[in-house]
């Protein structure tokens, strides 16, 4: 019997909600440039992913909800160590968010805010991911996100809490991380993303969300 | 009594603003100390005699392992990191980590541009760069104290991991009134920047 592997998801939150907001960029190789791919317009309509207003916040919920299981299946097709599903252990999927600075040391939050936070705070209960906040002084994205991602990478592999990690990203910030992780401890990092690049080239295998591969993982239609 | 391994990271964006905010309009801090010999030489020997003497340990206590300096290049400042990798190749334990930085784009994929004008640059792999060696190290038992120069919050789960979870000290090397609050709230200690703005003042001419 083969040897259950351990999986864990990490998701850059604010890196894939503006890659979902954006469209994202190819190579096309007949014009030899890169050309905008925004398949269904724009993913907001799509899944309803940036939609601050309350009325429509359950939308994102079934997006939310059917992320890990999609991710760990596609995983599966796309890797030759797990042949099923019953042969991987998923040890959790990491969420990490920025957020603005604390309420009293700042100016207030408005509703958009409360209610982003509320929908986090719902996702992370409902479905059991393990939301990580970063706070954001500034208004530059990203910030404290990559370096947080990157010390729970580290640390599960230098401490063996995994033996697969999926990193949902196309920050090219986390290359170094990935060369660590990978040299050092022998542990196979795997890149879902959009953009084929620096960081696909560096992981160990990927599961490929461009070219319509999004839309076959998460077949939900918009409401 | 074994000997105190120490290593230096420095963050070379930040550690240029923290100069800045120490520095009068003479002893400014600019391009050309990057490129000096001298300045590479004298920058860590400083801060291992300075960490001496605030500690009250001696010189003989401790071992010095090297340092890892992180710097995130403009795609035409080529010159200028030439020039850099030429004199870190002459001086033994530093080590130059460089990225080169691209310009930040907004939605259309236009450059964004500051308020004089200038395209912004965003870091690549300057700051999870230092962040994978200082935890990568630390696993691996390279040191017993490792010494941050920066002035940036983002390195606060890093420095949590290395000081909580694997035992290393991190000590924060920071202008006087300048320091970073969350920083020096968590580091086991800070040395002061403005002790050894004399190594500056002394190769500017």
């Amino acid at each position: 019997m083969p040897r259950h592997e351990r999986v864990a998801i990490l998701v850059d939150h604010k890196n894939l909600r503006l890659t979902l907001n954006n469209g994202y960029k190819v190579f096309d190789t007949q014009t030899r440039s890169m050309k905008e791919v925004t398949p269904h317009e724009k993913f907001e309509s799509y899944l309803g992913i940036n939609v601050y207003p309350r009325e429509k916040k359950l939308i994102n919920l079934p997006f939310w909800s059917s992320l890990q299981k999609q991710i760990l299946q596609q995983y599966v097709k796309n890797s030759f160590t797990a042949s099923s599903i019953a042969d991987i252990t998923h040890m959790g999927t990491w969420l990490f968010i920025s957020q603005r600075a604390h309420p009293y040391l700042e100016e207030p939050y408005d509703d958009e805010e409360i209610a982003f936070l509320d929908l986090m705070s719902e996702v992370d209960s409902l479905f059991g991911y393990i939301a990580k906040y970063s706070i954001d002084n500034t208004s530059r994205a990203n910030k404290g996100v990559d370096v947080n991602l990157v010390c729970q990478m580290l640390l599960g592999a230098f401490q063996d809490e995994y033996d697969t990690c999926i990193l949902v990203s196309d920050d090219l910030s986390f290359v170094p991380s990935v060369d660590i992780a990978q040299n050092y401890r022998n542990k196979r990092i795997f890149h879902a993303g959009f953009t084929i690049g620096p960081l696909r080239a560096a992981c160990y295998g990927s599961i490929p969300f461009e070219n319509g591969g999004f839309q076959k993982i998460f077949p939900i239609s918009p409401t | 009594m074994t000997k105190e391994r120490i290593s230096i990271y420095i963050d070379r964006n930040s550690m240029n603003s923290m100069w800045s905010v120490i520095s009068d309009s003479k002893t400014k801090y600019s391009h050309k100390h990057n490129m000096k010999i001298a300045y590479f030489k004298k920058l860590p020997n400083s801060i291992l005699k300075l960490y001496c003497k605030t500690t009250g340990k001696e010189m003989s206590n401790i071992s010095y392992n090297a340092t890892f300096k992180y710097v995130g290049f403009k795609p035409n400042e080529g010159p200028a990191y030439e020039s850099l990798v030429k004199s870190s190749s002459l001086y033994d334990s530093l080590y130059l980590k460089s990225s080169i930085r691209s310009p930040e784009l907004d939605k259309d994929s236009n450059p964004l541009f500051n308020k004089k004008g200038n395209v912004i640059y965003e870091e690549r792999q300057v700051d999870t760069g230092l962040v994978c060696d200082l935890v990568k190290d630390a696993f691996l038992d390279f040191y017993d104290i490792a010494i941050l120069c920066t002035n940036d919050s983002d390195f606060y789960p890093a420095v949590a991991l290395v000081q909580n979870i694997v035992g290393k000290k991190v000590i924060l090397l920071g202008p006087r009134d300048a320091f970073n609050k969350l920083l020096r709230a968590i580091c086991f200690g800070n040395l002061f920047l403005d002790e050894i703005v004399n190594v500056i003042k002394k190769y500017n001419s």
